[in-house]
């Protein structure tokens, strides 16, 4: 009889023919994320990992693995030969140890070993009584009991009551790579944050203007950058100079157009080093209609550079839903820190809110594109992050 | 480097350093301790203060150390702004004062009236109003010496005078930190006097409160009996040590170190002026020689303040890109084209007029590339 620390995963539960690839992701991204503790143990058994551990850590254990992309549960739990009367002696401890304050309960077998001699009900009923016997001043209350008591029978037996809530999502890596264009704002971090959770292996790309934004916007890019690095693991952050494009934007185009012209420029930028990594789409914070450059023909015209898909998964959301996000993971702090790049100097005092295609592609007939992208992309600053 | 943001901050001298260093491990005792080597650092500590009242030709017991001369206008305003608050009366004091005295009277609003000086295009107030403010019921005046983003002198001296032959309870509080050891002052009709450590070359952590004998009032930290009650806690020994040492330094070379800056300073300013157009000098003509304050038409101070900064030349704005322009520069009233491009420029001993065509080489090209944006 000992205490473990089950896993239940999410989404990949259903995932049939691929179910072992992602379980052995998942299994990879616990023992990084627990390396350091000392653990004894991971293994599976039907259909959910163990974590066997100095019960002492498992505080730090359950926080950090709860973060990790997949996960639907985390639980302690009691583990007990299958013996009926093991089982029963179990669940008294258990329950001793757990219950605090609480006084109703109802048992809840899972039986995945079928073989077992006694049908789920049967076991509820057994152990309900035993419990019943141990503590007096509990009762059973089927509809809504303050505690549910599981108990899964598999190879060993698992009695557990707390579930604690996981991120759910998928295995990071699971769902390919993807190249995230991160500004110091709220959406950006929100936007590769939730790639990510979908099981996406995330890099990012930083545009700054130096000498018209400070050293300091960068440094705050990337202390976001690690805060982000607690869900998404290590990762790259490709920063790289936008002034000179800025310049020559100013020079050459109407100054109305300098937002949607420098997107088009980023656009380009990112699906460099998306190339180079390897990567299969970039990835946006943009939300539909947040701000003059996100409208739909604004979306169009930095759409129309990109041969690589851009995910955009934030393009419904409204800006206090993600904020709550930002919130949530902790980026909102760090994101509204000043030293926002001061990208003022090139902002146009109206610009275009709706810009049509051929215009913006006639503004950029004078620039030297190609020349362009290929200086800015010398400025590349590589920052390991995580 | 050229290290042009002296206002900020300076780089210690070399001798300072050295009595920091060989400080922190010998005078390590508590100067409150018995035995003798207490007795020892309470000896050091005692030469320092008097040194510097002699300096400052107050009385030795009438000189306080504290953490900088943030601390020293808290203690000194709002001990005596708190003292009044059931009585009630008035504040005169300028609209472009350090955040440490602005701030601290600005959390009093609600109780108490303060009248604010007007100033001009330079940052200049005038007697005149000043007289005409000075009421029976004010009972603090607070104003800086030098301002910290213009270099403009206030005739300190002659307000105390004033305050002193009006019928008021007006205590005089001066901000000394631009002007302490830099622009020669008097402090015989001042009650309240603050400097840093870090503007004159010495270590950060360090400053120091004079208060004129008659003036009383509680502290805002409470604890043990060192300096007078009124700052408790154990004495930064080797930091005071330390600025005493960098006081002695300036009191034998501020004479040579003012014309020294002041032929820079003359220098960059007709360079400037000579080669770039479109310029705006905040700086009034017979301002702090430490101090130049430019404001650069069409362009982003902080802009010119990067480019510099990669060919090593330190300087500081007044106005960030997100953030607008300062409080001060607010104050000027100047058009928006100028004062987004106002920076500042501030010497030192360690500056040298041979660097000055560099400098102004560096000014002229950014200027003009950033304008050609």
């Amino acid at each position: 009889m000992n205490k473990v620390i089950s896993i239940s995963f999410g989404e990949l539960a259903l995932k049939g023919g691929n179910r072992k690839y992602f379980e052995a992701s998942l299994a990879g991204d616990i023992r990084r994320a627990i390396g350091d503790i000392g653990y004894e143990k991971i293994y599976k058994d039907q259909g959910k990992l163990y974590i066997e551990a100095d019960e002492r850590d498992f505080p730090t254990i359950i926080n950090r693995v709860r973060k990790i992309f997949g996960i639907a549960y985390v639980s302690e739990c009691l583990r007990v030969d299958k013996d009926i009367d093991e089982i029963g002696r179990g669940s008294i401890d258990f329950m001793r140890d757990h219950r605090g304050a609480r006084r109703t309960f109802k048992v809840r077998t899972k039986r995945s070993d079928k073989a077992y001699p006694m049908q789920s009900n049967d076991i509820n009923m057994k152990i309900g009584g035993v419990i019943l016997d141990g503590f007096p001043d509990m009762t059973v209350d089927v509809h809504e009991p303050e505690i549910m008591f599981y108990i899964d029978i598999k190879k060993e037996a698992y009695i557990y009551i707390d579930r604690v809530e996981g991120q759910g999502g998928l295995p990071i890596g699971t769902s390919g790579r993807g190249i995230s264009l991160l500004s110091g704002g709220i959406d950006s971090p929100v936007a590769s944050y939730l790639m990510a959770k979908r099981g996406m292996k995330i890099d990012a790309v930083h545009f700054h203007s130096y000498p018209f934004t400070s050293e300091r916007a960068e440094l705050k890019v990337i202390e976001l950058a690690e805060i982000l690095s607690r869900y998404i693991g290590k990762f790259k952050v490709y920063s790289v100079n936008l002034a000179e494009i800025q310049k020559a934007i100013n020079k050459g185009a109407n100054e109305r157009y300098m937002t949607v012209l420098s997107r088009r420029f980023m656009m380009r930028i990112a699906e460099r080093v998306a190339l180079k990594r390897r990567a299969q789409c970039l990835i946006t914070g943009e939300s539909l209609g947040q701000v003059a450059s996100q409208t739909i023909e604004g979306i169009t015209a930095s759409n129309a550079v990109s041969n690589l898909p851009v995910l955009r998964p934030l393009i419904a959301y409204d800006k206090t839903d993600i904020i709550e996000i930002a919130k949530d993971i902790e980026t909102f702090e760090k994101s509204i820190e000043p030293y926002e790049d001061c990208c003022t100097v090139f902002l146009p005092k109206h610009p275009v809110t709706r810009p049509k295609l051929e215009d913006v592609e006639g503004e950029e007939a004078g620039l030297d594109v190609d020349f362009l992208v290929e200086e800015a992309l010398k400025t590349i600053k590589i920052i390991d992050i995580g | 480097m050229i290290y042009l943001d002296n206002c900020a901050t300076t780089r210690p001298r070399q001798e300072v350093a050295e009595a920091l260093a060989k400080s922190i491990m010998e005078d390590f005792s508590n100067p409150s301790s018995l035995h003798s080597l207490g007795l020892r650092t309470e000896q050091r500590l005692k030469e320092v203060r008097k040194g510097l009242a002699s300096i400052l030709r107050v009385k030795e017991g009438e000189v306080y150390f504290t953490s900088g001369a943030t601390e020293s206008n808290n203690i000194a305003l709002q001990g005596v702004i708190r003292k009044n608050l059931k009585r009630g009366g008035r504040i005169i004091s300028s609209p472009i004062e350090h955040p440490s005295v602005k701030n601290v009277i600005a959390q009093y609003r609600d109780d108490i009236e303060v009248d604010y000086l007007t100033v001009n295009d330079k940052g200049e107030i005038s007697l005149d109003e000043f007289k005409s403010l000075l009421k029976e019921d004010t009972f603090l005046v607070s104003i800086m010496h030098v301002n910290n983003e213009l270099g403009t002198i206030y005739p300190v001296e002659e307000m105390g005078r004033i305050i002193r032959g009006t019928k008021t309870r007006a205590v005089f509080h001066v901000d000394g930190t631009q002007g302490f050891m830099k622009v020669s002052l008097n402090l015989k009709d001042i009650d309240l006097y603050s400097a840093s450590s870090h503007k004159i070359y010495g270590p950060k952590g360090v400053g120091l409160l004079y208060k004129d004998s008659s003036v009383n009032f509680n502290p805002m930290t409470y604890g043990g009996s060192q300096e007078g009650a009124i700052r408790p806690g154990t004495e930064n020994i080797n930091g005071i040590l330390a600025f005493g040492r960098a006081v002695r330094l300036m009191e034998e070379r501020s004479k040579e170190e003012f014309e020294h800056v002041s032929l820079i300073k003359k220098a960059l300013l007709e360079g400037i002026l000579s080669k770039v157009d479109g310029v705006h000098v905040n700086s009034p003509e017979n301002s702090s020689p430490y101090i130049l304050s430019l404001s650069f038409k069409g362009i982003r101070g902080e802009t010119l303040l990067h480019l510099l900064e990669g060919d090593e030349i330190y300087i500081s704005t007044s106005s960030a890109c997100s953030g607008g322009v300062s409080h001060v520069v607010e104050e000027l009233g100047l058009d928006k084209d100028y004062s987004f491009g106002t920076v500042r420029l501030c010497f030192s001993h360690e500056n040298s007029l041979k660097d000055v065509p560099y400098i102004l080489e560096k000014f002229v090209k950014y200027v003009k590339e950033l304008r050609d944006i």
